[in-house]
Formats: structure tokens, sequence, C-alpha cells
């Protein structure tokens, strides 16, 4: 009696010699499953690495488009008499050291001084690079070389955790990584239509702050001054109120520095102002509507936070009520070109700051409206 | 490396048009954007209706395509 004619006695088949080296396989692989329990594990792995793998290329696509649109876009507009191409690998491993927050006394003002030293370098380094480009477009490539820096670092970083999970054969370390890559890729995407953008100077969605604020002073200024680095306030009479307009200076990509400017808007204004309104875009969660208006209080103001302490800090000191107006929109539609659901809603914030001007400001007072976000192709 | 076919994760670029509004009858037109367009830039371009060679951009974004109801 042989052993497959056993085995095939317990489930009453037939002795052939094909299901008895069926049984045998099958045997052998429970015996290896026994002795080597991480076995389903390290084929799980496999499969997790080769989807990483597509993707991680998929990064390295668009992290090669990005770049080599930034260099094409350089040597069209700022003309330099060398190839960029080493000085804009240069500023793509650009960094920023954030300050020690060990002894948080102090850090914001710490912090707004490594961003503002790293912004003027950034920007100094482009101007080398782009000697033909008005002022205005050297911030516009800053933008530019920013989103390409910004690819090249989501590349680097998931490269670092695929090959330190491949080369540890973690598979708790790849299983987050693959968890977070669907957000990763919709970001990277993101950056590549954002790309187009700033190559081109086109409004993105993240200017409806901007928009809305220059609608509503297109018309009425009397006097437009810069108050601060990259930002411009237009002073505009509003049914007997004066109302002071923050935002940053376009048509160039610069977010401005909204927090300084109101501040020393309300330091030189003193008493005379009774309100402060900031209209920027808000992250909308799925499901909520693109475009759609809602309103709060407090600062609305995102980013590293120096501009919104500043605000907080002297509006509570001076007891200044805070309105804040927030137009939906993701991640991606607000580093892209700007979508008409979102262009239209400029219309609607303008409406609704003028009720609230009419209903909580004193004739004869002053009102601060800063439009927040990148100014890029608004005027 | 693995090489991937992009088409299924690219997401389309779609470039934005201009919408122009005529400083002197009010007509409204627009036309696909050109580099150097910024939104409230006053441009020498002629209005389809009256002529006059002096149109405002009032506003430059993606068109959407309608929701069918």
């Amino acid at each position: 009696m042989t052993d497959g004619f056993f085995l095939n006695q317990l489930v009453g088949l037939e002795d052939t010699g094909l299901s008895t080296l069926v049984w045998l396989i099958w045997l052998g692989l429970m015996m290896l499953f026994l002795f080597y329990p991480t076995m389903s594990q390290r084929i799980q792995l496999g499969y997790m690495l080769r989807d990483l793998e597509k993707k991680l290329a998929r990064l390295k696509l668009v992290k090669d488009e990005v770049r080599q649109r930034t260099i094409e876009t350089i040597k069209r507009v700022g003309k330099p008499e060398k190839d960029p191409t080493q000085d804009v690998d240069k500023l793509m491993e650009f960094f920023v050291i954030s300050p020690e927050d060990m002894d948080p006394y102090g850090i914001v003002y710490k912090l707004e001084h490594v961003l503002e030293v790293g912004e003027s370098r950034f920007e100094e380094e482009v101007r080398k690079i782009s000697p033909a480009a008005e002022g205005y477009k050297v911030k516009t490539l800053a933008n530019l070389l920013e989103v390409a820096r910004t690819a090249n670092y989501l590349y680097r970083i998931v490269r670092h955790y695929y090959l330190l999970g491949k080369k540890t054969a973690n598979i708790y370390l790849i299983l987050q990584l693959q968890m977070l890559m669907p957000q990763l890729m919709e970001i990277t995407e993101a950056l590549r239509l954002a790309s187009y953008a700033f190559a081109y100077g086109q409004p993105i969605g993240d200017g409806i702050g901007v928009l809305a604020v220059a609608k509503l002073a297109y018309g009425r200024e009397k006097a437009r001054y810069e108050i601060a680095k990259d930002t411009t306030v237009s002073e505009i009479e509003f049914e007997n109120r004066r109302v002071l307009i923050v935002r940053a200076t376009g048509p160039g990509g610069t977010v401005g520095r909204p927090g300084e400017g109101v501040k020393k808007l309300i330091e030189r204004e003193g008493d005379n102002v009774k309100l402060v309104i900031t209209i920027d875009a808000g992250l909308r969660l799925e499901g909520d509507e693109s475009g759609k208006m809602v309103e709060g209080v407090g600062v609305a103001i995102g980013g590293p936070g120096v501009d919104k302490y500043k605000i907080e800090e002297i509006a509570k000191e001076r007891q200044i009520p805070l309105y804040a107006f927030v137009v939906y929109e993701s991640i991606v539609e607000a580093i892209t070109p700007m979508k008409e659901a979102i262009a239209k809603a400029a219309d609607v914030v303008v409406e609704k700051v003028k009720s609230v001007l009419l209903e909580k400001v004193p004739a004869g007072s002053t009102a601060i409206v800063a439009g927040i976000g990148n100014s890029v192709g608004i005027g | 490396m693995e090489s991937i076919q992009p088409s299924k994760m690219v997401q389309k670029y779609v470039p934005p048009l201009t919408f122009l509004t005529c400083t002197h009858c009010g007509t409204e037109n627009s036309r696909a954007f050109k580099e150097d367009d910024y939104v409230f830039k006053k441009t020498d371009e002629v209005c389809p209706k009256c002529g006059k060679n002096e149109m405002l951009i009032v506003g430059i974004y993606v068109k959407e395509k309608e929701k069918k109801a």
C-alpha cells in the first residue's frame, strides 16, 4: 500500500499518479506554513512592494515632468545666459530648518525670521537664473520651483520608506506607506497640475480670498500702498465706512504678509478699527460642495501660523472682533487652476462682506478686510 | 523599476478661459487663456459688439461641464 493510496482512500479518490502528486504538494505546503509561519506575510509583503514600486515609478515620472517644465519655463521667461538645469536641481534640494522649540518662548518670531530668510534667499536665487523676468514673474517662477521642490521631496520620502521597508522586510512599515499612498498620489497629481498654473501665471483655487477682495476694491479704490513685503492695502469708502483692504500684491505668485499688514494698520489706526474680516480658501471635507461659502469667527489663515498669531494677538489686545469667511475647496483644487464654482464664490463673498460691514461697523468707523491666499494671476 | 501605464492615474490638464468685459458697452466675451493675462488687466482687444478696443479681464477660470439634472 502506497502513501498516495492511503490518502486517496481517506477522501474516496482513485489512486492515480497525479492525485498523489497533488496531495504531496498540499502536504508540503502545510508543513511549510507550519514550520515557517511568516511565509504568508512574506507573500503579502511581496504584493505590497510591487504595488508601491508602481506608484513610486509614477511619482518619479511626475517629479521629472515638473522639473522639466520648470527648466523650460525659466528658459522661456527668464532667458538665462547659461543652462539653468544645474541651478534648478540645486534649488530642488533647498531646505529651511525650523527653529528649536524646546523653549517655546518667542518661537513665532523665530519661525517668522527663518521663513523670511528662506523666502528671500530662494527668490534671490530665482532672480539670478531669470535675468529677463519682470519682478512679479520672478515670484511666480519661485512658486513654480517650490512646486518642483515639493514633488521632489515627496518622491524622496516615499522612496526612503519603500527602500527601508524592503531592506528590513518590515510589513508594518510598508503597510502604513501603502495606506497613505492614495492621498500622496492625489497630492502628486495636484502638484503636476499646479506646475501648469505657475508656469503660465494662472489664478489658482487658493487665490479666492485675494480675488474676492480685489472685486470688493475694484472701482472704489481711493488709495493704494504697500504695507509690508508683497502686501498691498487698498483704501475704499463703503456707505460712510472706511474699509482697508489687505491682500498679497499681484499678479505675481505670493501670499504676502497679511499678518504684518493687519498688525501695522491696527497700530496706525488705533481704536477706529471696529472689525477685522479674513477671507480664505478652506479645505472641504469629502461630500462637501466646492465653492460653498461658510462664515464664522476667528482668523482664516493657513500656513505656518505666524500671520494668524499676529492678528489674534493684536485683536485680543484691542478687543476687536474677528470675522472669517471660508470658501470650501479640496487640496487639489487649492493649488490647481481655479475652477468656475470657486471663482463664482468670490461674488457671493463680496455681497456677504458688504452686509457684515453695514451690520457690524458703525458709520464713520474703520474695518479691515484681509483677502488671504496666493495672488498669482490676480492684479 | 517597473514602468506603468499612466493613463489610469493621470488627470488631464484643462486650460482655463479668460473672461473679458468691454469697458464701454459692458459686453462679455471669453477666449482661451493667453500668457500674461491676469484678472483686472486692461487689454486693447476689440469688443465684438461696439468695436472699441478696451476690454477688462474680469475672470480666469476653468469652465466646468454643466451637471445633468
